[in-house]
């Protein structure tokens, strides 16, 4: 999923979610992925910032109030 | 060691995250547990700078403590989102293998500008939820960021440590 969004300096950026399945990702997986999305966006001229958040199926079926 | 070890402060983010007996842990402790993922890289690479610059034995100096504080998260943010671009800055080119940078060093850049974001939004955004995968995935960023830089070739290690304390001119 993807939307638009704003980083920390109020630039427009990408909220990108990323919806893992059961089986844990390690952060060597999680990193390529990452490099590979930033890079992907600079070399078309994007400049927007993927910021990535990550979710399961679990976590979507269950969404609830958070936690105050 | 340092009186301050950077993995310390990912192992305090495992402990945040996990669940208690009832309910998923309250979001206050995912948001502390992302912050400490982005301040174990910071802390990390603020001691990689120092150890090169003043020495690791030297930790306890004065002048290792000036150095170790010098870096700010706008210069790091500034040369990882340099060095991952396809074509780097011109200014840059002159300090660049021309086989351009291997790919544990743009790991580390793509993995800490990710960081540095989600650690903004978990201190300072109250909006979102965060949910404990997405704190379980910037714990492994937070790993693999020190990971891809001790990962690295010495050369590129000091290379990135040189610009971001000096950074080169316009």
């Amino acid at each position: 999923m993807v939307e638009p969004g704003f980083d920390s300096e109020g630039d427009d950026a990408f909220d990108v979610t990323i919806v893992l399945d059961d089986a844990r990702l390690g952060g060597a997986e999680l990193g390529r992925i990452l490099l590979a999305v930033q890079t992907a966006l600079l070399r078309e001229g994007d400049k927007r910032f993927p910021i990535v958040t990550f979710t399961t199926e679990d976590e979507l079926a269950l969404d609830v109030e958070p936690e105050p | 060691m340092s009186s301050l070890n950077p993995e310390h402060l990912i192992e305090q983010a495992e402990r945040l995250i996990v669940a208690p007996p009832h309910g998923p842990p309250r979001q206050v402790d995912l948001r502390r547990a992302i912050s400490s993922a982005y301040y174990g890289v910071f802390h990390f690479i603020n001691a990689a700078v120092a150890n090169e610059l003043v020495g690791a034995i030297h930790q306890q100096s004065g002048r290792y403590q000036l150095v170790y504080r010098s870096v700010d998260h706008s210069a790091l943010a500034l040369v990882c989102g340099d060095l991952i671009k396809p074509s780097p800055p011109q200014r840059y080119l002159d300090c660049l293998p021309t086989s351009g940078l291997g790919a544990d060093i743009r790991t580390f850049s793509a993995t800490t500008r990710e960081l540095q974001q989600k650690r903004h939004q978990a201190d300072y955004d109250p909006k979102p939820r965060i949910r404990t995968a997405d704190a379980r995935g910037a714990i492994e960023l937070g790993y693999e960021a020190m990971t891809s830089f001790q990962r690295a070739s010495e050369a590129e290690r000091k290379l990135f440590l040189t610009l971001l304390v000096c950074p080169p001119r316009a």
